[in-house]
C-alpha cells in the first residue's frame, strides 16, 4: 500500500500514541502476538538440534552474501536453461515498469497476487492501479487490508490488528455476507469462494519467493492458504518477484531453512504447501524479476550487511515489547518491528530516522532470529549514523549530551538522583503531567527514598 | 549499461571477502540423533503401538514433544493429525474403494492416478486445461515421501498428473508406502537429490586426471521436475483474529493412507 496511507513526516511515537488510545485493543494486541511468540518456543525447544541450525542458517546466508554475485550469475543462467525468463531491476521503479511490460504484452489488466512483502516495498499495487490494472491480494489477511485500503501491519500476519467483527462488516459491504456475522470459519468461507472465482479468471499471477537455488534455478513459495500454487497453476503467465538476497547455494540448503522459517513465523513444523517452481508447465510462460533497490548498498556496509541474511519470518516482531504495543502501522513503513527498523533507514534516511529509536534495545529480536541477525545491535548502531548524519531532532541530541555528562560525573548523577526523588515524592505534578512523554500511558511506581548506592552502603557486609 | 550489469558490478563491489560454506554433515548428525533418541525412548516407555490410525492426536505425548518421542511411523502420524491431517493405514490399496464409494455418493467428482482404483474413479486428463478441473472433489495421488518432523508429503508433478490438482481439489489423499518415510527435512533433500541427480554426474571426487577434464552436467540432472511440493495437511490460515480455519484456498481436507507392505 501507499505512502499516501501515512500522514507525510509521520513518526513512530506519534502513530504509536494514535494506537495506544484504545487500551483494551493495545492489550488484545500484545497479548494475541505474545501468544504467537510463546508458539514459536514450543517448536523450537521440540528441536534439540535447534542452536546448531540457527547458527548454520547464519553461516549459510553470511557465505551467499560473500559470493552474492556469483550466484545470482549462476541463478540466472540456470533458471535460463529451465525456460525461465530473468529480469533485472536496480530499483522498485524499475520493477514495477518490467512487471507492468509483461501484463501488458500480453494485453492483461487485471491480476491475481500471493503475498509478497518485496511488491509491498515497491508499492506495486500503487503503481499498477495507476495504470489501470486490477490487482486482487489473495491471501486472506492481505485482501482483507486491501478491502480496507491499508498496508499489512504484519509480515505474516497481515491483518493482526482486525477484530473479527470489523472484518465482518467489511465482508457485509465488499463481499455481502450477512450484516453482524464475525464467524471466522464463515467468513473464510466467503473470502475462499469470492476468490477462487479471481483464481478462476485471471491469466497471470504474482507470487513472491522465499527461497531460490543458485545451482537448479528453482524457487520456493511458501503459504498456508496453498494462494500461491492456486495463483500460478491456474495462470497464462507467472511472474515471481525476489530480492537478490533471497539466494541460497544448494538444494539441501533448503532442509536447513524450512526447519527454521515457520516454527520461527507461527509455531508450526512447515508451512502447509512448500513449492518448488524450477520449469514453466506446457504452454505457461515463468518470469523472475531479481531486484536490487538499496540491497548492494546494504551489502557494502559491514555494520548494516547482516540485515539482508533475513528470511521474512517476523518472529522478531511478535517478541518486540515495542511492536506488540505500538502496532505495525506506526512504523510507517512495508517491513514493521525491529528488522523493518534496520531495513528502512537504507532506503531514505531522513523519512526512517525515527525507526532505529523505537526500540528498548532488550535484545529479544536477536535472540529469536533463526539467522542470528544482531538485529539490536544494528539498531544502536544506525542511531549513532542517524545522529552523526544530521537526521535526529536537536533537542534528542542535546539531552543525550547532558545525560551523558550527568553518568560520567558520579557526584552530580547522585545529587540529581536524590533530588529527582525528594521531587517525585513531595511535587508528583512536577513530572507527571502532559509535558513528560514518560508518563504516557504509564503508572510509575513511587520512587524510594534511599538510592540502591545508598542502601548498598548502609547493608553491605 | 544494462541492470542486470549495474547491479551484478554494484554487487561484485559490496561483497565481503570470501567466506566457506559451512558443513551441514554435524547438524544432520544431531537431527539423526534426536530421531533415534525419539525411537529409543518410545521402546523403553511401551509407547501406542505402531498402529497409524489407532493413535490420535492427543495419545500420550504431546504433538510437539519437547524433546520428540515415539517411532519415524509414530512421530509422522502424530504430527500429521495435528496439522488437520486424517491418516488411515491400509493393506491393499483396494481398501479404499469403499472410502472412495463414499465421497461418490455424495455427487462428487473423483480423480485419481491410481491403476488400482481406475473401476471407481476418474482418469485424470492429463494435458487438459487445469480450469476443468474446478468442480473436482476428491484426488488421490501418490506422493514419494512423508517426513516424521512435520508431517509433510513430497510429490512432484509426474505424480499430480496436472499440477493445479492437489490445490484446487476439494479434498487431498495421498498415498504412500509406509517404509517410505524419512525422519528431517535434510534426510528429505538427500533423498530428493538422489532422485534427481544426473546419471552422467560424478558422486564421486575424479580419482585420474581424465574424469577430472571430462566436462559433467550439473549434479541435478536438467529432466528433473519442473513442479514438486511438500504438503503438509490441508490448506489453512489463521487469519481472522488467529482462529484457525481448515480450507483456505486449497483442499478442505487431506488424508493420507499408508500403505503397509
Amino acid at each position: 500500500m501507499s505512502e499516501s496511507f501515512w500522514a507525510p513526516g509521520a513518526t513512530h511515537a506519534e502513530l504509536a500514541e494514535a494506537f495506544n488510545q484504545n487500551e483494551a485493543r493495545v492489550n488484545w494486541h500484545d497479548e494475541t502476538l505474545w501468544w504467537v511468540r510463546q508458539k514459536r518456543d514450543r517448536m523450537a525447544r521440540s528441536v534439540p538440534e535447534w542452536e546448531l541450525l540457527r547458527e548454520t542458517a547464519s553461516q549459510i546466508k553470511e557465505q551467499v552474501l560473500s559470493s552474492l554475485s556469483e550466484y545470482l550469475e549462476q541463478f540466472e543462467a540456470q533458471a535460463t536453461l529451465n525456460g525461465v525468463q530473468v529480469h533485472w531491476a536496480t530499483d522498485a521503479d524499475e520493477h514495477n515498469r518490467i512487471v507492468h511490460g509483461i501484463l501488458k504484452e500480453h494485453g492483461v489488466d487485471r491480476m491475481v497476487k500471493s503475498k509478497s512483502m518485496l511488491t509491498e516495498e515497491c508499492h506495486l499495487n500503487e503503481y499498477l492501479k495507476e495504470q489501470g490494472i486490477d490487482v486482487v491480494d489473495t491471501d486472506l489477511g492481505e485482501r482483507i487490508v486491501q478491502l480496507a485500503g491499508e498496508p499489512p501491519s504484519h509480515i505474516v500476519l497481515p491483518c493482526i490488528h482486525w477484530k473479527k467483527e470489523e472484518i465482518g462488516e467489511l465482508f457485509h459491504q465488499h463481499l455481502g455476507t450477512p450484516k453482524g456475522n464475525a464467524d471466522p470459519p464463515f467468513l473464510t468461507h466467503a473470502a475462499r469462494l469470492a476468490l477462487r472465482k479471481e483464481f478462476l479468471a485471471r491469466r497471470v499471477a504474482i507470487t513472491g519467493v522465499n527461497f531460490a537455488i543458485a545451482e537448479t534455478g528453482e524457487f520456493v513459495v511458501c503459504t498456508n492458504e496453498g494462494n500461491a500454487d492456486m495463483g500460478a497453476h491456474l495462470s497464462d503467465v507467472h511472474i515471481a518477484c525476489m530480492g537478490i538476497e533471497k539466494l541460497l547455494p544448494l538444494r539441501e540448503h533448503l532442509g536447513v531453512f524450512l526447519r527454521l522459517l515457520t516454527r520461527s513465523a507461527t509455531g508450526q513444523p512447515i508451512t502447509t504447501y512448500s513449492s518448488h517452481f524450477r520449469k514453466p508447465r506446457p504452454g505457461q510462460q515463468m518470469h523472475i524479476v531479481l531486484v536490487d533497490n538499496g540491497r548492494s548498498q546494504q551489502l557494502s556496509s559491514d555494520d548494516f550487511r547482516g540485515s539482508l541474511k533475513c528470511i521474512r519470518c517476523a518472529a522478531c516482531m511478535n517478541t518486540c515489547p515495542v511492536y506488540r504495543r505500538s502496532g505495525g502501522h506506526s512504523y510507517h513503513t512495508a517491513i514493521a518491528g525491529p528488522i523493518g527498523s534496520i531495513l528502512a533507514p537504507n532506503l531514505d534516511r531522513k523519512q526512517y530516522a525515527d525507526l532505529p529509536f523505537a526500540s528498548t534495545l532488550c535484545g529479544s529480536c536477536s535472540n529469536v532470529c533463526p539467522v542470528k541477525i544482531d538485529i539490536h545491535v544494528q539498531l544502536y548502531k544506525w542511531r549513532q549514523v542517524l545522529v552523526k548524519d544530521g537526521y535526529v531532532a536537536v533537542g534528542k541530541k542535546l539531552s543525550i549530551e547532558a545525560m551523558n555528562y550527568t553518568l560520567s560525573h558520579p557526584g552530580l548523577y547522585r545529587f540529581g538522583g536524590k533530588v529527582g526523588r525528594w521531587f517525585m515524592r513531595t511535587m508528583p505534578w512536577l513530572v507527571n503531567n502532559r509535558l513528560n512523554p514518560w508518563y504516557k500511558q504509564r503508572d510509575m511506581p513511587t520512587p524510594t527514598k534511599q538510592s540502591f548506592g545508598e542502601w548498598y552502603k548502609a547493608n553491605r557486609p | 549499461m544494462s541492470s542486470r550489469d549495474k547491479i551484478l558490478n554494484a554487487v561484485r563491489k559490496a561483497q565481503p571477502a570470501f567466506r566457506p560454506l559451512p558443513d551441514l554433515s554435524p547438524l544432520v548428525a544431531a537431527a539423526n540423533a534426536t530421531a533415534a533418541n525419539a525411537t529409543a525412548t518410545a521402546a523403553t516407555a511401551s509407547a501406542p503401538p505402531a498402529t497409524a490410525s489407532a493413535a490420535p492426536a492427543t495419545a500420550s505425548a504431546p504433538p510437539f514433544a519437547n524433546p520428540p518421542v515415539g517411532s519415524t511411523l509414530e512421530r509422522f502420524t502424530r504430527t500429521l493429525e495435528a496439522i488437520g491431517g486424517k491418516v488411515h493405514t491400509i493393506f491393499h490399496l483396494q481398501e479404499m474403494i469403499s472410502w472412495v464409494l463414499e465421497h461418490r455418493a455424495r455427487g462428487q467428482r473423483v480423480l485419481s492416478s491410481l491403476p488400482e482404483l481406475s473401476a471407481v474413479t476418474e482418469a485424470i486428463p492429463v494435458g487438459s486445461d487445469p480450469h476443468d478441473l474446478e468442480n473436482v472433489g476428491l484426488a488421490i495421488l501418490r506422493g514419494h515421501f512423508g517426513v516424521a518432523e512435520n508431517g509433510a508429503i513430497w510429490i512432484t508433478e509426474d505424480q499430480m498428473g496436472i499440477r493445479a490438482l492437489p490445490f484446487i481439489t476439494e479434498h487431498l489423499a495421498l498415498v504412500i508406502s509406509t517404509t517410505d518415510l524419512v525422519d528431517h527435512m535434510h534426510a528429505a533433500y538427500q533423498r530428493i537429490n538422489k532422485a534427481e541427480q544426473s546419471p552422467t554426474t560424478r558422486q564421486q571426487s575424479p580419482t585420474t586426471r581424465e574424469e577430472a577434464t571430462t566436462p559433467t552436467e550439473p549434479r541435478i540432472a536438467q529432466t528433473a521436475s519442473g513442479f514438486g511440493t511438500f504438503i503438509a495437511g490441508p490448506s489453512k490460515t489463521a487469519d481472522i483474529e488467529q482462529s484457525l480455519v481448515l480450507g483456505a484456498h486449497g483442499p478442505m481436507g487431506m488424508s493420507v493412507f499408508l500403505l503397509q507392505d
